[in-house]
């Protein structure tokens, strides 16, 4: 085979292999089943037909069990290995920090479950943080190198130490096991940061229509801080207290969450925000609705005006200023010198052109000019 | 009216100029045809933005930024061989220089023109001149890149200069548009001594300087990267890293297109296998230096073995980004420094295909430098996915087309080779045999 006869395949081989297949997707949302009376045992095994559904996090191989009767969830994790395993609930996108987490591991015949908070990317029992243990239940078990986990927990506590969950919103949820140590310190596994959604009680079905409002306060400028103050009443004008309200900022790829605030007892919940840039911007409220209430969105548009002052370069320190000033004068500098020469070149041009002197002359000594025939 | 003398030489290197075949029509409406599909893409990403593309929050630059940077190290072709040659005298440079200063130019106008198809919003590109702050990188690059594209078509142009009053008083006198623009770009040139020193002073300026202000742009390119806390970003060695290989690619670069050239406008006698050996040679040691670069980088984040730092190397060597990566390793580096290693192999042929893997391999580097260190978490969380779509394919084939049609539009309008300075260095060889010419008029 000539060189070139091979060389196509070696190049169309090279191109082949590295683009056989794109990264594969992935998504996670699962589901807290709605379920009156409650059917699941908390015993630490889970037997087919107990929850109402799972969730299998591609992830971790942690495969999740959840069911609410409205008061309580009833929980089951089911994870691939002989350590601890955790589930936290808390804000959607955010991992650990502020978490309600429920971490627990089987040694022998005793299931160890503990209610902590997730500070940072750490996370410390509820009862040393002034906090409760408000766990109602709890189970475990291990076989064939698995452990089952089961639990009831309120989903309001009251304790400012765990996570308020409602029904028919969506939140955080983060998941993680070690495949061997039974404690709480050792680095997880494999860990994951999906979200759930708690559903809502079908038979509940919210007639009644909210007002939401959203404004901002603040500077519109380029830099500044602007709050985004959103009021929600009822169909009475009555203020509706501690209703999540969830803010985005519309953006080129989608909303952008800002957060997820509850009402005060005024009705109101704020977000700040600061302007990266100049121009216009949009943000809207949500309100996912409740038992009553059907769901509302509010828009508001604002135009944040370029800041002023002076350009950053002019504040920067002087010798720094010195420095790079010198660095691209001196460019700058040669380039001209160079173009300096070229309207020398110019220049002598035209006085050769004026007197035909050297260099510039056929074989016969007229001046150069006319063309090439073919 | 005397007879005007064109030599042998000068008559093979304008005649590209003014004959053209039903091949280079076909070939440059095909381009055109690329280029437009390309516009019609960017036209749906400018109405839709950027959702239309693979970026998302996590991985936000992608093919557009890969691109950007494998054009800005091509780039550096022109300052390799051209300027540090010319510093050093080497002279069997002569007859290619022309052509690399001509790559220089038009990958920086490619690259630059990446960098704005990948703002989602275009109009904003005048906000890094308002609002720039100093202390970014990205007006570090913003500066350098305009400086060193202000060099480059200057140190193009200059050499170009005693051509251009050649083609003013030898082409056809039907061309006259082209005579017109001749005259209107060779500075009055009539080949005085005084005007060759003139020539001569702001050449040797421009050569000694375009050398610093290319390892600054491609040196502030990686420090985009470099100066970012992110896992297989922070590196001490990206700057020297990123320079050996832009002007790796740089080299294959002008080896491929000089052995198109070289075909196409039967320019055998003064594109010679030397040309091809010696920048074979030069592509050779700056693999290896590259590959030395690429064992420093990857064997100091392994041996490390931080989580993260394991967590992205696993996503290189056995993750979805394997293929790639493998395939760099062995079609990019080894398999060009094997071909190039043997001696036998050093010909015309095989240099190009060393040249065009080496090419392939720099921008899946690229590439892996780019979208590997977004796709790995920055915290306990998912990998992030990208895959391009449609639309910067698109753009991508338009930007390779694009960077093809402007040097195809340069081949038709100047000289690819030197003809001044080849003829320069005939001259200056033993004279064992009469210089042919042709006098015609």
């Amino acid at each position: 085979m000539t060189p070139r006869r091979w060389a196509i395949p070696v190049l169309i081989a090279v191109v082949g292999i590295a683009w056989i297949s794109p990264p594969a997707e992935a998504q996670d949302t699962a589901t807290m089943y709605f379920r009156s009376p409650v059917a699941a045992v908390v015993d630490g095994q889970i037997t087919p037909g107990e929850y109402p559904g799972s969730f299998l996090d591609p992830a971790t191989g942690i495969e999740v069990f959840l069911s609410h009767d409205g008061q309580n969830m009833t929980a089951g994790l089911a994870s691939p290995g002989t350590g601890w395993v955790g589930i936290g609930f808390g804000a959607p996108g955010v991992f650990m920090d502020g978490a309600n987490i429920l971490i627990g591991y089987v040694t022998g015949a005793t299931t160890v479950l503990s209610d902590e908070f997730g500070v940072g990317f750490e996370h410390l029992a509820d009862t040393r943080l002034n906090g409760t243990d408000d766990i109602i239940a709890k189970a475990g078990s291990e076989s064939a190198g698995r452990t089952t986990l089961e639990f009831r927990f309120p989903l309001e506590t009251g304790d400012a130490r765990d996570y308020r969950l409602l029904e028919g919103q969506t939140y955080g949820m983060t998941l993680g096991y070690h495949a061997t140590a039974d404690d709480f310190v050792t680095l997880h596994t494999a860990a994951a940061s999906l979200l759930v959604t708690v559903e809502r009680d079908p038979n509940v079905v919210p007639t009644r229509r909210a007002t939401l409002r959203l404004g901002s306060s603040g500077d519109e400028v380029e830099g500044d801080n602007v709050t985004l103050v959103a009021t929600i009443l009822g169909d009475d004008g009555a203020p509706l207290s501690a209703s999540p309200l969830s803010f985005y900022l519309n953006s080129s790829v989608g909303p952008g969450p800002l957060g997820t605030v509850e009402t005060d007892v005024y009705g109101v919940a704020a977000v700040n925000y600061t302007f990266r840039s100049p121009g216009e911007f949009t943000f809207f409220v949500r309100f996912t609705g409740d038992f009553d209430y059907l769901p509302a969105q509010a828009n508001l548009t604002v135009v944040a005006q370029p800041a002023g002052g002076q350009a950053s370069f002019l504040t920067t320190d002087l010798a720094v200023r010195f420095v790079i000033g010198a660095v691209l004068g001196g460019v700058a500098l040669a380039y001209g010198y160079s173009i300096l020469q070229i309207l020398q070149i110019r220049r002598l041009g035209s006085r050769a052109k004026r007197a035909p002197g050297r260099g510039d002359r056929t074989e016969d000594g007229t001046p150069r000019r006319g063309g090439m025939s073919k | 009216m005397g007879k005007i003398v064109v030599t042998a030489l000068e008559k093979r290197l304008m005649l590209p100029l003014v004959r053209s075949g039903r091949g280079f029509w076909i070939f440059a409406a095909a381009l055109v045809a690329i280029i437009g599909w390309g516009a019609y893409a960017y036209s749906v990403q400018l109405r839709e933005g950027l959702v239309v593309t693979g970026m998302r929050d996590r991985i936000f630059w992608g093919l557009y930024v890969s691109t950007f940077v494998f054009f800005i190290g091509i780039s550096h072709a022109g300052t390799l061989v051209s300027a540090i040659l010319r510093v050093t005298h080497a002279e069997w440079r002569k007859p290619i220089t022309r052509l690399a200063e001509a790559i220089t130019a038009f990958a920086l106008v490619v690259g630059a023109t990446m960098v704005i198809i990948d703002l989602g919003r275009p109009d904003r590109l005048q906000n890094v001149l308002l609002y720039g702050r100093i202390e970014s990188p990205i007006l570090w690059d913003f500066i350098s890149i305009s400086f060193y594209l202000a060099g480059s078509l200057l140190y193009l142009y200059l050499p170009l200069i005693p051509d251009l009053g050649t083609l003013r008083d030898k082409m056809p006198r039907r061309a006259r548009i082209r005579r017109w623009l001749y005259s209107r770009l060779a500075a009055r040139w009539r080949d005085t001594p005084e005007q060759r020193a003139h020539l001569g002073r702001a050449i040797a300026v421009m050569a000694v300087l375009i050398i610093p202000v290319a390892v600054s742009v491609h040196t502030v390119v990686s420090w985009i990267f470099g100066m970012t806390l992110r896992v297989g970003w922070q590196s001490t060695i990206f700057g020297p890293y990123f320079v050996v290989g832009a002007i790796f690619s740089g080299i294959a670069t002008i080896i491929i297109v000089m052995a198109a050239v070289r075909r196409l406008f039967h320019l055998e006698k003064q594109i010679l296998p030397v040309h091809f050996r010696n920048l074979g040679l030069m592509l050779l040691a700056l693999d290896i230096a590259l590959m030395y670069f690429t064992l420093s980088e990857y064997l100091t984040a392994s041996y490390m073995g931080t989580s993260r730092d394991a967590f992205w190397l696993s996503l290189l060597a056995s993750g979805p980004y394997a293929p790639m990566f493998w395939g760099m390793v062995f079609g990019g580096f080894l398999a060009p420094a094997l071909i190039l290693s043997i001696t036998r192999a050093r010909m015309v042929r095989w240099t190009v295909i060393a040249a065009v893997l080496a090419n392939v391999g720099m921008w899946f580097e690229r590439y892996l430098i780019i979208v590997p260190s977004m796709a790995a978490p920055q915290m306990p969380t998912e990998v992030a996915t990208y895959w391009p779509t449609w639309v910067e394919w698109s753009i991508l084939a338009a930007a390779v087309a694009g960077f093809t049609l402007l040097l195809v539009i340069f081949s038709k309008l100047f000289p690819v080779v030197s003809i001044w300075e080849v003829q320069e260095h005939v001259s200056a060889l033993p004279k064992t045999v009469p210089a042919t010419q042709e006098a015609i008029g």
